[in-house]
Order: C-alpha cells, then structure tokens, then sequence
C-alpha cells in the first residue's frame, strides 16, 4: 500500500518533469520565431534603422510614429482596410450561412458539393488571385466576355482591376472566393450539433420554415458564428497575398499589411515599417482577446 | 400541393448549380486557358471549350528546369515543416492534453492566441534575423519559420485530441509497469494518429500556400523565359 503511494507521488513527479520536456521544444520555437521578433520590432520601431545596414539605427523615439500618424497615407491604408474587412466578412458571412444551410440540407450529391466547398479553400492565395486576375482582365477577360457580349449587361468592358472602387471590390470579391468556404465548414459544423429533437418538436407546435430558422437555428448557431466573424476578421486586417498579386495596391486597395511590406522590403525602411506593424499587431491584439475570450466561454 | 413541390425542388436545384457554378467555374477557367493554345488566347469573344485541347504548355512548363526546381523545393520545404510541426506539436499536445502540471491553462491560452500571429508584424525583424544568422535563402530558414503559425495550431488540435482518449487505457499501461514516456509513444500516439493526420495535411496545405515569408526570405527568382 505505502509503495503504491510512493510510486503514485513518483509517478506525478515524472509527469511533471515530462511534461516540461515535452513543452521546451515547442514553446522554444516559438519564442524564438514569434516572441523575441515581436520585441525586435517594438525595439526597431523606436529607431531609425535601414534594411541591409551595417551599422544599427540611432535612438529616435517617437518620430516614427508622429511621421506615421501625420501621413494620409497611413490613414487611408487603415481606410482601405476597414472596407476591404466590411466588405469580405460581411459577404463571406451571408454566402457562409446559406452555403453551409445548403450543404447540410438532404440531397444527392451532397457529398460531392461538400467536397467542391474544399478547393477554394485548399488553393494557394496567390493563385486564385491569379486565376481571378485573368479572368478580370479588361481585354480578354472572361468576365467582360460574359457580361457584355454573352449577356449584355454591360456596353463596354471594364477595367475591373486598374480603376478605383472596381478595383476594390475585385479584390473584396476574389476573398469572398477564396474563404467563404472555411466560413461555411464552421457553421456547417455548428449546425450539424443542433439536435434533430428541436425542429421535430417545433413541427409539432406548428412553426414555419421562418421561426424555425429565426428561434432555433440562428440563436444555437450563434457559438460558431462569432468563432467564424473574429476569425475571418483577424485574417481580413492582416490582408496581403491577393491585394499583392490582384493590384499591388494600387487604386485604393493599399492595405495597412501591403502598405507595411511596402516601407519595410521595398523601401528597406526598417524603423518606420516596424511603427506600422506594431500598430497591426495592437489591432490584431484586441480581437485575439476577443476570440480567446469566446472560446474560453464554449469551453466552459 | 404536387405543383409546388416540384417548384420548390426545381428553385433548390437552381440554388445548388449558382453555387457550384460559382466555386468551380475559376477552376474550370483555369483548366480551360492552360488547354488553350496561346495565340487564341487573345481572342474576342473567348473560346469556352478547349477544342482541340492544346498541351503544348504543360509540355513547357515541364520543361523549365526553373519551374521543377521550385516544385522541388516547395515539396521539400512544406513537407519539412509538417514533420517538424508534427513532431513537436505532438510532444507538446501529449504534456497539455494528458499530464497534470501547474501552469497547463496559460500556456493553452498563449497558445491559443499564437494561432492568429500577425505574420507581418515581425516580418521585418525575422528578415534581420535570418540574414544576421546566414540563413537567408535556405530552405531550413523558411521551413523552421512556418513553425510560427503550424505549430500554434498544430498543438490545440491535437490536445484537444488527446485530451478525449479515453484514461483507462493510460492507467493500464501505468498498471504494467509503463514509464510516461512510453505510454506516450506506444499507447497515446498511436491513438492520436487520426488528429496527427488531420494536423498533418492543414499545416501542409499552410506552408505550401505561404507567399509573405517565401517572398520575403529568398530572393525573387530570375525573369521566366519568354
């Protein structure tokens, strides 16, 4: 009995230390690639330092920033983004739901559309903005191909991807593409746990279609979308690939990330890029305790 | 009555075409211009069928050593970092699903919240830092660097997968004689090997896909001949 309880206390003890071993690479990596970098820039961007300089930047305390907030283009990338995370989070959530409201009704071939939902999702950014800036091309687009000389909606083509606000909503409408998807599977998944019971028993009482879906469905699927809101919203602020390759940022689709490689690679602006994306990363902060926040509480 | 369920099931059948027609038809383009021989591609109005298809380029582009250099490459780089995430995503998903220690809470947390890193906000200090330790343009350089964000989520799926196996198999080993360490590898791994799976193929889809770091960690590649 007292030696079950000696190797019981040894037991924990090893786990303990196991435990910690089993953590030390992980959480190494980690700081090393996430921690000690994030501190580097809150450091750079307090200086003046340059890409590919020898010598370190000098001490220059707030100016980065008082240039930075001084600058209309600073704000007018934070503009844009806003937009661009209005505009792709809004669609994405109302194509999402009727999407996953598709998938999970019975039909046929449902498996097979649940498996074409994957592949937007599972191709790289960079390529479906290709993919999508050929088809916007003003010329020999098939987008100006159908709308004016197969449907003639439109009399002349347009330059969907090389004029302002057109420009925009090409790049708004080539993420809804791309992540409507991912939006989808999450609140597929949170329908598929709504129990089968609810609607049977609000067949009995007589419901329609439209109070089942307004007093069942939408207040049981609310955990998953407020997980899928803050998660695609978190991705929409940190925008780069598709604005990068769809219109480098021209014609008002310049986002505070492309507006920050911008400073920071190509005009090798070290200290003044890092102000840029220590005010992301506080953007970013604040929905990640959000979302840390709404998990917490499913969790529980 | 009759009348309007075929309605209904015809208005569905639209619905169910509009969004498969919206998903598939960038694939089907993409598909259609790369049969298209060049020449015709400037063509107004377009051609959408590939009639006679024409595979001249997939005969070029499998040609261009550049191009299977960089295949190689991106297989090389995103198989690497899946196995490293795997491999320490597991060891550290095993400690926080299965083993009792103070601290475990915040730790899931942190981790948690690692999830959603902003890549471009420490672009330009892991760029320095690459350069400074003469990794620029290395593989391992950029395979370690996806660790950042396939490792965060890497480990939350799997400690919640760990996290539902079942104690008593765990307490049987124990009752054997079993040291931690090889319950772990002979009783909780293999277990966990569907959430290893699932992991496996996000965190490979992850890095296959990645273009910031790529872009930023080697140089751009030379101009593709005409």
């Amino acid at each position: 009995m007292i030696g079950k309880i000696i190797s019981g206390n040894h037991l924990q003890r090893s786990q303990i230390k196991l435990a910690w071993v089993f953590l030390a690479p992980s959480l190494i990596a980690l700081v090393v690639l996430g921690f000690y970098p994030l501190i580097r820039t809150f450091f750079l961007s307090f200086t003046d330092s340059t890409r590919g300089s020898v010598e370190a930047g000098n001490f220059i305390g707030l100016k980065n920033y008082l240039e930075l907030f001084s600058k209309n283009e600073y704000w007018s990338s934070v503009f844009n983004t806003l937009l661009f995370t209005i505009g792709s989070v809004g669609l994405e959530f109302f194509l999402g739901l009727g999407f996953a409201l598709l998938a999970n009704s019975k039909f046929r071939a449902r498996g097979y559309a649940r498996a074409a939902m994957l592949i937007p999702w599972a191709l790289p950014t960079v390529v479906a903005a290709r993919m999508w800036g050929w088809m916007f091309n003003d010329v020999f687009g098939v987008i100006n191909d159908l709308l004016v000389l197969k449907l003639g909606i439109l009399s002349k083509p347009v330059a969907w991807t090389a004029q302002p606000v057109w420009a925009m909503i090409s790049v708004i409408l080539v993420d809804v593409w791309k992540t409507t998807p991912f939006v989808a599977l999450i609140l597929l998944a949170g329908l598929q746990q709504i129990p089968e019971e609810l609607y049977e028993a609000s067949q009995v009482d007589g419901a329609n279609s439209f109070q089942k879906f307004f007093l069942i469905t939408l207040p049981l699927l609310k955990p998953a979308i407020v997980v899928a809101l803050i998660f695609r919203t978190l991705d929409a602020i940190r925008v780069f690939d598709v604005i990068w390759i769809l219109t480098a940022g021209r014609f008002g689709t310049e986002s505070i990330g492309t507006y920050n490689y911008r400073n920071l690679i190509d005009f090798s602006r070290l200290g003044f890029g890092s102000a840029i994306s220590v005010t992301i990363f506080f953007i970013i902060a604040i929905f990640v305790v959000m979302y840390v926040k709404a998990i917490r509480i499913q969790d529980e | 009555m009759k009348f309007r369920r075929i309605l209904f099931r015809f208005l569905f059948l639209i619905l169910i075409i509009l969004f498969l027609g919206y998903l598939l038809f960038p694939i089907y383009w993409a598909i259609n211009t790369s049969l298209t021989p060049s020449k015709n591609l400037s063509k107004t109005p377009a051609d959408y069928l590939p009639f006679p298809p024409d595979f001249n380029a997939f005969q070029r582009i499998l040609s261009n050593s550049i191009f299977k250099i960089s295949l190689l490459n991106s297989a090389i780089v995103a198989g690497s970092a899946t196995l490293l995430a795997l491999f320490l995503g597991a060891l550290a998903a095993c400690a926080l699903g299965r083993f009792r220690f103070p601290g475990k809470r915040p730790i899931l947390y942190i981790i948690l919240a690692m999830t959603m890193f902003p890549q471009i906000s420490i672009v330009g200090s892991l760029y320095e830092m690459i350069v400074n330790v003469g990794l620029y343009n290395t593989k391992f350089a950029l395979a370690a660097s996806y660790l950042l964000t396939t490792l965060p989520f890497t480990i939350w799926i799997l400690t919640s997968f760990f996290k539902s196996l079942p104690s008593e198999l765990e307490e049987a080993a124990y009752v054997d004689g079993a040291t931690p360490l090889q319950t772990f590898r002979f009783v909780l791994l293999p277990l966990a090997a569907p959430g290893i799976v699932t992991s496996g193929i996000l965190a490979f889809i992850h890095s296959w896909n990645e273009y910031l770091f790529a872009m930023t960690f080697t140089p751009p590649p030379p101009p593709p001949p005409p």
